[in-house]
């Protein structure tokens, strides 16, 4: 099957700036998939390459099996980084607007932002100007805005940003309802911990190249420190001389251990030893994987932001 | 083409429904007829009562100033004795024996004191005629003091009594009965006609009288509606634009149109919303022009020019605003921006009287020629007649439709690079280089 988005050794740049460096990507039909980086690290230009609004200086673009992602653009929605909304237009004249753009029929269109709007509790506010919705509504409103066409494929730039918890679980069923329904979702997110509950595959990208691609455990997989947390007969000393120990934290109940062999391997060595109560092998969070690839190095500390 | 017009017809509404539309559209036909009942309620509220001195040296002018005073005063004043006018208080006040600079300090002062609104003083050889080969600045002079260098009224008729009665004594003088040489200085009145043409009859027709109004005030008229129009809605544009860019409407946009179709659609609302006022406008000028009896006046071919060079003018300064909102990141930028636009798109209003008073000089052929103005200095030129030789206007109608291509093309470039470029506004220069990036 075929990608719903194909990225191919793709360049940006900014004047003297390489925003994005020869970056190569698939985004299987169907999936949640999620874009992380630090800040300023190429995500927005690359969802905007994606999404046609900037072209790429080097590289293909294939989105929906096309390759001009012009004429795939009727199908794609997006919801930008920052909003964009008419604050003078009433809610459900601009999300008809917003559809119309993208080629639907008003009357589809309609019924869809109806549905929409009733789903996340905005019917009420269906006939007021953007102006006078809250922030977490004009959010909600934004995200509509994007899926109201019905297209195949949704682009959302840090849709959970500035929502507070219970509107945060309403957007994220919204999306695992798109989901459902089959449309392919890409959304870009500072949050690990959604991140990891909700996409299907995970996307790093920092200083405009690719550093994670893959589903989480594979990602974890690759950054697993082989360590397991342990709690034995015996304390921390039960665990001196075991081969293939490389290290012992302890924190008096549990010990966590560096292995330099196969934690089924050292169990076994462990059984043979002590009494085993508790056996875990432990996996470094998306959390700190991100971090580890993003500190910045000493030196780098001290350059000035740019 | 789907997508543009579901923009302009997006556009359209915003701008029909938004409040500064029916304020605007309310406003004009406000202004004017506030303007025009100010005007006529405050020229025949001037009823003040003006007292001066006069200082009469030559002894025999004061008394008629006193007597036309007096007739003045009894004309502004109704029957029923209402005050229609000011009143003229004349108080004369003979020279004496001291000097004349004493005389003018203490009458100076009681001005200051507000006993006196102004003096007027006759020179003693105000009765002497100049000397054939004398300059004019030789011959005697009123003297006119006051605190109010700005008020008209008492002047100016100070200076036509005491001239007429100069003169009175001058010819009188001379033998001649004034009433009777007042009469036979009387100009001769002149009408203005246009030419005359063989009727179908065979006969000579009669010549039209042309009056001040249909010659003069209906183009000039039509332009400055014109003008009224495009410019209540091309800058509109700009801060459409600037939204679009500040809220970042604009990234959702291009996520599903170009900026060319953006621009389309922006521009054809615009003509929509224009034509909309026009023809409330035109319509209700057609509605009074019938009901006051001035429908003979208005010329029917003027129509289709009028409506084809607002399209055009709409759509060539309608597409420069849009260039500029792109370029601006803020509303308070555009203020900067916008200087070398509006300089282009008022000029031709600077040079309207010229070329109304000499459509087919060198300079009116020229001015009118050139794109940004012939829309409204070509339309000027039509409406005066015999109107401007058909080439002239093929020409302007031609280089003025290219321009409006090239200003739709060079925008639409504009905005494709300055819409998503947040934070810092581009000069013309950059602009420039938008326009000419491959």
């Amino acid at each position: 099957m075929s990608s719903a988005i194909a990225l191919d050794s793709v360049s940006k740049r900014f004047g003297p700036t390489t925003a994005v460096d020869a970056l190569s990507l698939q985004v299987p039909h169907g999936t949640i998939y999620g874009f992380i980086g630090p800040n300023g690290s190429g995500k927005t230009t690359t969802l905007r390459m994606i999404m046609n609004i900037l072209l790429p200086d080097a590289g293909s673009v294939e989105v929906l099996g096309d390759r001009s992602t012009a004429a795939a653009r009727d199908r794609v929605g997006y919801l930008p980084e920052e909003r964009g909304l008419y604050k003078q237009m009433p809610v459900r004249r601009l999300l008809t607007y917003y559809g119309e753009l993208k080629g639907a029929a008003r009357q589809d269109v309609q019924r869809e932002a109806d549905a929409w709007l009733s789903r996340l509790g905005l019917s009420g506010v269906a006939d007021k100007k953007v102006q006078a919705l809250s922030k977490g509504m004009s959010q909600k409103v934004q995200f509509i805005a994007a899926v109201v066409s019905r297209p195949d494929l949704v682009i959302l730039d840090e849709p959970f940003s500035g929502l507070d918890p219970v509107n945060r679980d309403v957007l994220r069923d919204a999306v695992l309802e798109l989901k459902r329904r089959g449309t392919t979702i890409v959304f870009s997110t500072h949050d690990m911990t959604m991140a990891e509950l909700m996409c299907d595959r995970i996307f790093m990208i920092f200083k405009g190249r690719k550093v994670l691609d893959g589903s989480l455990d594979e990602i974890q997989a690759t950054y697993g420190r082989d360590e397991v947390q342990v709690r034995v007969q015996g304390g921390g000393g039960a665990l001196r001389d075991i081969a293939g120990v490389k290290s012992v934290v302890d924190h008096g109940n549990v010990q966590q251990v560096r292995l330099s062999v196969d934690p089924q391997v050292f169990l076994a060595r462990l059984v043979e030893r002590t009494a085993v109560q508790r056996f875990e092998i432990t996996r470094p969070s998306l959390h700190d994987i991100f971090v580890e690839i993003a500190r910045p190095t000493p030196e780098e500390d001290t350059t000035p932001a740019v | 083409m789907r997508k543009v017009l579901t923009i302009a017809i997006a556009e359209f509404e915003q701008a029909v429904r938004s409040r500064a539309f029916i304020i605007g559209l309310l406003a004009v036909p406000l202004l004017m007829t506030g303007a025009f009942f100010v005007q006529s309620l405050t020229a025949r509220r001037d009823t003040s009562e003006r007292r001066f001195a006069i200082v009469d040296r030559t002894g025999v002018v004061a008394p008629v100033l006193v007597e036309a005073a007096r007739v003045h005063n009894a004309e502004a004043r109704t029957a029923a004795g209402r005050v229609t006018g000011p009143q003229f208080l004349p108080e004369v006040v003979p020279p004496g024996t001291q000097a004349p600079e004493q005389l003018r300090l203490s009458l100076s002062d009681r001005v200051r004191r507000g006993e006196l609104f102004a003096i007027v003083e006759i020179p003693a050889d105000a009765m002497a005629t100049a000397a054939p080969d004398a300059r004019e600045e030789d011959g005697p002079r009123l003297q006119y003091f006051t605190e109010y260098p700005t008020y008209q009224a008492l002047p100016e008729w100070l200076r036509r009594e005491a001239s007429r009665a100069v003169a009175d004594r001058r010819l009188s003088k001379l033998g001649a009965d004034p009433a009777e040489t007042r009469r036979l200085l009387e100009p001769i009145p002149m009408d203005r006609k246009g030419l005359v043409v063989r009727t179908v009859e065979g006969r000579v027709s009669e010549a039209e009288k042309v009056d001040a109004l249909r010659a003069f005030a209906m183009p000039a008229f039509t332009m400055f509606l014109l003008f009224g129009l495009v410019m209540s809605s091309a800058p509109q544009l700009l801060n459409s634009v600037i939204e679009e860019k500040t809220s970042r409407i604009s990234e959702v946009l291009l996520g599903s149109v170009t900026a060319f179709e953006l621009m389309l659609g922006k521009l054809m609302g615009s003509v929509a919303v224009t034509l909309l006022l026009a023809t409330i406008y035109v319509g209700g000028g057609l509605l009074i022009a019938a009901q006051a009896d001035y429908f003979g006046l208005i010329q029917w071919g003027l129509l289709p020019w009028f409506a084809f060079f607002l399209l055009i003018a709409i759509v060539m300064y309608g597409a420069m605003f849009i260039a500029i909102g792109a370029a601006c990141s803020e509303v308070k930028d555009a203020q900067g921006m916008m200087m070398p636009a509006l300089v282009l798109a008022m000029f031709p209003l600077f040079l309207w009287l010229q070329v109304a008073q000499n459509p087919d000089s060198m300079m009116s052929t020229a001015v009118s020629m050139f794109p940004f103005a012939t829309p409204y200095l070509m339309l000027l030129r039509i409406a005066i007649p015999p109107g401007p030789p058909a080439w002239q206007v093929i020409v302007a109608v031609l280089g003025a439709l290219a321009l409006t291509l090239a200003m739709v093309w060079a925008a639409g470039r504009v905005l494709r690079v300055g819409l998503l470029m947040q934070g810092k506004t581009a000069n013309y220069r950059d602009m420039a280089r938008w326009i000419m990036a491959r």
